[in-house]
């Protein structure tokens, strides 16, 4: 509250100054308008530092130590960087992140083509697109867990929807997509674009709805091909879009947690252990704090700078 | 170049008319300037001659080929969008060479590169080719627009408004050359807009579309000067026409409806100036002085009247003035507001005559040759 002190600061040659540039300061019961401003952004401040940065700032701390969050009473060692250098020679650690790779790549590719494609079909003017518009979006709209779960019941072989339509094509019903090690991490991955393939078309739909009409008839008139349209001037103009949504579904499929618990828990065997799920085992099933922590840093790390560089390409893509 | 032909072209949108039964012709080489209020069917005129719509009926021939069955690609059109309508990712030498990448052009690299700088030279764009299209100025974008319209030297341009989104000064300036280039390249340009100085300096005919009807073509000071009705003479020119219903002129129950003077044919003189044939009768409300003309804003009967004249006529002007009408400016349209025949001129008739005279001077002569004037004066 430094700016309260300035009026009655007996700098006096600084307030005449002041004064002089400002005739009339602004006040609210003695109150100036920084000072206002600052009363109102403080509690924001002070919520933001300690539920985001202290706890950050702590398990940083933490991946540096011997700490288990089970045993209180014990002596919690520094042991500098050996959590992480054990975590990097832990082919479990690299096993799991080769999963979160995997899904990642896979389910962003998949999404993309599908609701990119999806979003074109949307694009043109027919009579039902509201009502499919809206069926479509549906799956987005539910909980990661509940999907994860009553997808276990549609890939049951027994009596699963999913193996009975697959059956005329594959010869047999008995296959199990999540109990099959091969087959499981393609599991996840269907599984996800189900889910938010919507998510990704409605972005691309706005961006597709973002180009102006003239653009094509201007293009119909210089003889341009359809393909030629596509790609001079529907592709640009969207990409910023599609990039966006790809920017998203990026940083919450690398985190991707519930869903996969639900439907495969990270089995069979650990062949759809992804990061987050390996994580979670670390830090409250094994307790081992520290550890645990060294690889949230790691993660969270690999995470943030994807994202920053990504987010610097595409803001050169959107100024384009 | 070639005569684009329009022969009974009707479009409506879900029943509601767009245009109808459209039928004239722009000749090769002619600068033709559709003008008409907004919603009048101009641009969807353009755009059933692009191709971008289909007409419910009627025919179009562009440069003597039936055009109705042709995609727009085919058609040999150029348009230019009023929003300009550039390839945002391109930069201006892409957007300029656009079109003459089409398949089918069969030209090679080094000739379009020949011909988008030829016409760069000609607009003066020729130092912004390496930019991108969103980085110019709206002048030079408008610019690169028409550019692209003339490296494909095509039959027929089709331009929607296009210096409409331009401030003032720049408009006027564009309007200059693009005069300048269709005389030079002997273009034929089909021209829309809602802009009645655009259309009396640019055109070499003018057709004046409302309500999706074609009421008059003709050239720009005919159309001014001898509209066919009085949508027409409404429509056309800057100040806006005044009009007289027949009753307010104290005419006798007959075939006028309304009598229109232009602006530039009603004679403000400060009431100072009255002698006894000119009593001070109107109000003045309003002078703008405008540099070379000053506009008069009067109020005469409960009518707001407009009036354009030289500086020097209007002196020092008071709350009243006198108001004299030049007889040769009177134009006389009927209840349906179909314009009369002009009484043919005749050696009585005087050349001006204070207003409040006007309707006894037009009641006397009726449709007859004026021997009015003997009573009058």
């Amino acid at each position: 509250m430094s700016t309260l002190s300035d009026t009655t600061t007996p700098a006096a040659a600084e307030t005449a100054e002041r004064a002089r540039r400002a005739p009339a300061p602004r006040t609210y019961r003695g109150l100036s308008d920084r000072a206002l401003a600052w009363i109102f952004v403080t509690p924001v401040v002070v919520l933001l530092l300690a539920i985001n940065i202290f706890p950050l700032v702590w398990n940083i701390w933490l991946s540096f130590t011997t700490y288990r969050a089970n045993r209180p009473g014990m002596e919690v060692r520094n042991i500098g960087t050996a959590n992480y250098e054990r975590l990097l020679s832990q082919e479990d650690v690299w096993l799991s992140l080769q999963h979160t790779a995997h899904f990642v790549t896979w389910s962003l590719a998949l999404q993309v083509l599908l609701g990119f494609g999806l979003a074109w079909l949307l694009n043109k003017n027919f009579r039902s697109n509201g009502i499919w518009t809206t069926m479509i979006v549906l799956p987005m709209m539910l909980s990661p867990a509940v999907v994860g779960t009553f997808w276990t019941y549609l890939f049951q072989p027994q009596i699963g929807i999913f193996n009975a339509i697959l059956a005329p094509f594959v010869g047999s019903t008995q296959f199990s997509m999540i109990a099959d090690a091969q087959l499981a991490p393609w599991a996840i991955v269907l599984v996800d674009t189900w889910m938010w393939t919507p998510f990704v078309m409605l972005i691309c739909l706005a961006g597709l709805r973002s180009v102006p009409r003239d653009l094509y008839e201007a293009a119909e008139v210089d003889g341009a091909s359809s393909w030629r349209q596509f790609y001079t001037i529907t592709l640009p103009m969207v990409l910023p879009f599609l990039m966006l949504a790809v920017l998203f579904r990026g940083i919450e499929n690398f985190k991707m947690f519930d869903m996969v618990v639900e439907l495969t828990s990270g089995g069979p065997g650990s062949v759809t252990e992804l990061a987050n799920i390996y994580l979670k085992r670390e830090a409250f099933e094994k307790w081992r704090t520290g550890y645990a922590a060294a690889l949230a840093v790691i993660l969270f790390v690999t995470v943030f700078g994807f994202a920053n560089i990504y987010v610097k390409v595409w803001t050169k893509v959107k100024q384009r | 170049m070639a005569e684009v032909a329009l022969d009974g072209i009707a479009k409506a949108f879900k029943r509601t008319p767009a245009v109808r039964d459209l039928t004239f012709t722009v000749h090769d080489g002619e600068f033709f300037v559709l003008l008409g209020p907004t919603g009048a069917g101009k641009t969807t005129t353009l755009r059933l001659i692009a191709g971008l719509e289909r007409p419910d009926a009627g025919g179009l021939s562009i440069g003597g080929r039936d055009a109705l069955a042709l995609a727009p690609a085919q058609r040999d059109v150029a348009f230019v969008f009023q929003q300009y309508s550039l390839y945002p990712h391109l930069s201006v030498f892409d957007n300029l060479a656009f079109p003459l990448r089409a398949p089918g052009k069969g030209l090679t690299e080094p000739d379009i590169r020949r011909r988008v700088e030829a016409v760069a030279v000609k607009l003066r764009i020729d130092h912004k080719l390496g930019n991108r299209a969103t980085q110019l100025s709206g002048g030079e974008m408008q610019r690169v627009s028409i550019g692209r319209a003339l490296v494909r030297a095509p039959a027929c341009f089709l331009m929607d408004e296009p210096l409409s989104s331009l401030d003032a000064k720049l408009r006027e300036e564009l309007r200059v050359e693009l005069k300048h280039l269709q005389a030079e390249l002997g273009a034929t340009i089909l021209y829309v807009t809602h802009d009645q100085v655009e259309a009396m300096t640019l055109a070499d005919r003018v057709g004046v579309l409302i309500e999706g009807r074609l009421q008059q073509v003709g050239p720009p000071n005919e159309v001014y000067e001898r509209p066919v009705n009085l949508q027409v003479a409404q429509q056309v020119g800057a100040l806006p026409i005044n009009l007289f219903p027949a009753a307010q002129l104290r005419l006798p129950e007959a075939e006028i409806g309304t009598v229109g003077v232009r602006p530039e044919h009603i004679v403000v003189r400060p009431a100072a100036t009255a002698t006894r044939d000119a009593r001070p009768t109107a109000r003045v409300l309003r002078v703008e002085r405008l540099g070379p003309e000053d506009v008069i804003t009067l109020e005469w009967n409960g009518l707001t009247l407009y009036a354009a004249q030289a500086p020097e006529l209007t002196g020092a002007l008071g709350e009243s003035a006198t108001v004299r009408v030049e007889t040769e400016g009177v134009m006389r349209f009927d209840r349906e507001g179909r314009r009369l025949p002009d009484a043919s001129p005749s050696a009585g008739v005087p050349a001006d005559v204070e207003l409040d005279a006007l309707g006894e001077m037009l009641g006397a002569g009726g449709a007859q040759p004026p021997a009015l004037a003997a009573g009058v004066r």
